[in-house]
């Protein structure tokens, strides 16, 4: 879907990440486009391994050094990040975006407490290169210390932490999962950063906890006017706290519209096999797809899912199919559209 | 079966306590909670992989709660658990024919070409090829692995099978493929299954009876149908309430209850009064926080343990 070109905060243009195994070359994203207007909430889902998590780092920038970026745009605010030299990536990190990582409890330095992470990022989210002296100087100046104490507990507040003390005071073993997951909000958003990636967030959580962080994340959208991209597994999530969702397979978009239609009326075999697959409350029954998730080495020729689809044609086995819109709102990549 | 309390040895964690409930052979049961509910606690309390400090269990007619030695052995060969997480319940240092026969060899069943050919058709009756019995568990995806795990689990014919979380690390489309295969292999081997899981939906499709438990305490038990339709005990409802789901159908089924506060101050068990109380959004007094509530069966087979109704 094509915004209007100032309306759009994010676009990825046909991006393709490798990595060089022991088995072969892995083509792990292999042409991922799409765009997130200013405002907008959406949310990337797919399985395990899809590569998912890797297209978030690959926009933060925080890729893993083995892996190469074979071509593609990612375009900020009309800027490409991948031409921009990492000291003018570094610096949008954390102030125009900020990530939400999976797993609050382990991403949480262990050995520091949750006061001494926040005032660090407090202290010097503004700056890049920070020296080991210039960090213990700034540490021991006492009236910034008061300043930063204040605002921590005022950050934490925000992320209705109500004992932020208490919370401010401990290590990341001694706090809850629930509450480790509103400190990571609470420095994603530290840097009023205007696009937020919030990966699988509350996955590792209870069902009931899991609610009260999605609210949560609800209402912080809602009073900064985030721009916010869930990247989740979890089909019901993306649901409920996004309204558009992208539905991704072994390094593909396989389709993309509005939250409310994808699953009553999906078009892509492999987006119908998912709805089959979920329970439901309703009777349903659930039904697997048959297969098995694609390798990434040797990728099948044409469309990624053929050999899965249970209406796979012939061209399916040697072109891949392009992401063409179908509809208002709605696209897909499959040769039952381009064969109409 | 019934159970009592178990407490370890400190005296100070009531893991499971006053649980009690009972299932029909063929039918199962579905233990739902969160972290901390004690279910896993419970499903290893079954098992006999812990040992109870109290009550009764009543296995085919038989109380087993504190049987020791060739009796407990014995028992093994009836009721089998499937574990969390494939990934760790599998040795990673024997071949699936060592970790599928292993039940076959500590119990002495058969020669090794005997256990072999047993090995082949439990892996072909979990859909998987017979050449699995050479490879290793490292080689497996996180389905096969599970498949693995429940081939292992019916070596020895058992009556019961606990599963514990068969399907919280998997996909969503290779969950329906598990659930479909236990739903397959119950209908063929008359199995008997608990399932022990904190997904309510999968719950719903899978088991005809649900305890739900808090901190280590049955509150609500029912049939499935009757527990979604009318939920008593106020954790049911906020559970009930926190699902996410796709069909707006769905949400119409579900209770609207305000989210509860975080037990941040963790405080793990509410030294007197019913475990719920300090989060229970339909606290009605001073009853709750002093006695703790006992199980009433409010209509025929629909059981809760709250102030509420007593």
């Amino acid at each position: 879907m094509r915004w209007p070109l100032d309306e759009r905060i994010l676009e990825v243009r046909d991006l393709r990440i490798q990595f060089d195994t022991f088995d072969g070359i892995a083509k792990v994203l292999d042409g991922i486009t799409f765009d997130v207007a200013k405002g907008e909430v959406v949310a990337l889902v797919g399985e395990t391994g899809c590569g998912k998590s890797l297209t978030a780092k690959a926009i933060m920038g925080i890729l893993p050094p083995e892996a190469k970026i074979v071509t593609g745009e990612i375009i900020y605010k009309g800027i490409d990040l991948l031409k921009l030299k990492e000291k003018d990536r570094a610096s949008l990190r954390g102030k125009e975006m900020g990530m939400i990582p999976q797993n609050p409890m382990v991403s949480l330095n262990p050995v520091l407490t949750v006061r001494t992470q926040l005032t660090d990022l407090i202290n010097f989210k503004d700056s890049q290169d920070v020296s080991l002296l210039s960090y213990y100087l700034g540490r021991s100046r006492v009236a910034e210390q008061k300043n930063t104490a204040s605002e921590a507990t005022k950050i934490l507040s925000d992320v209705a932490l109500d004992n932020a003390d208490r919370v401010l005071e401990s290590y990341p073993f001694q706090i809850s999962g629930g509450m480790a997951q509103r400190v990571c909000i609470a420095m994603a958003l530290l840097g009023n950063p205007s696009l937020v990636i919030a990966d699988e967030p509350g996955t590792s959580l209870d069902v009931t906890i899991q609610k009260v962080i999605l609210d949560l994340l609800e209402k912080k959208i809602r009073e900064r006017g985030l721009t916010v991209i869930y990247i989740t597994h979890n089909l019901a999530v993306a649901r409920r706290s996004a309204a558009r969702i992208m539905v991704m397979y072994t390094g593909c978009i396989v389709e993309i519209w509005n939250s409310s239609k994808i699953f009553s009326e999906p078009f892509h075999p492999y987006t119908v096999g998912l709805k089959k697959a979920i329970p439901t409350l309703l009777g349903t029954k659930m039904i697997g797809i048959p297969g098995k998730v694609a390798s990434f080495v040797n990728a099948p020729s044409g469309c990624r899912f053929h050999p899965r689809c249970e209406r796979v044609m012939e061209i399916c086995r040697k072109e891949k199919p392009p992401l063409l819109a179908i509809g208002e709102g709605h696209s897909v990549a499959c040769h039952l559209w381009t064969q109409r | 079966m019934t159970q009592g309390i178990l407490g370890h040895s400190s005296g100070i964690v009531k893991a499971v306590d006053h649980v009690s409930f009972a299932i029909e052979r063929g039918k199962n049961l579905g233990v739902v909670g969160e972290s901390g509910s004690g279910k896993t606690t419970l499903g290893k309390t079954l098992m006999r992989i812990y040992k109870p400090t109290g009550g009764e269990i009543w296995f085919n007619g038989e109380e087993v709660a504190q049987i020791e030695g060739e009796a407990l052995k014995k028992l093994r060969r009836k009721m089998q658990m499937v574990f969390q997480d494939p990934a760790s319940s599998l040795n990673p240092r024997r071949d699936i024919k060592g970790i599928i026969g292993g039940p076959l060899e500590v119990h002495d069943i058969g020669t090794r070409a005997e256990r072999l050919r047993r090995v082949k058709e439990l892996l072909v009756s979990v859909e998987l090829s017979e050449e699995y019995a050479y490879r290793v568990p490292g080689a497996l995806s996180g389905g096969e692995k599970q498949r693995v795990a429940v081939a292992r689990a019916l070596a020895l014919n058992p009556d019961l099978v606990v599963l514990d979380e068969p399907t919280s690390s998997l996909d969503v489309s290779v969950q329906a493929k598990i659930l479909s295969l236990l739903q397959r292999l119950q209908r063929e081997l008359n199995l008997t299954y608990i399932l022990i899981t904190h997904e309510l939906s999968v719950v719903c499709n899978f088991a005809d009876r649900v305890c739900v438990m808090y901190l280590g305490e049955l509150v609500e038990s029912g049939g499935t149908t009757e527990i979604f339709r009318n939920p008593l005990h106020p954790y049911t409802k906020t559970l009930l309430s926190a699902l996410p789901v796709i069909y707006d159908e769905e949400l119409t089924m579900l209770p609207k209850v305000k989210p509860l506060p975080d037990s941040s101050t963790r405080e793990l068990y509410a030294s007197t009064g019913c475990r719920f109380h300090t989060r229970c959004p339909e606290r009605i007094g001073e009853e709750c926080p002093l006695t703790q509530p006992t199980m009433i069966e409010i209509e025929k087979g629909h059981f809760v343990a709250c102030h509420k109704y007593s």
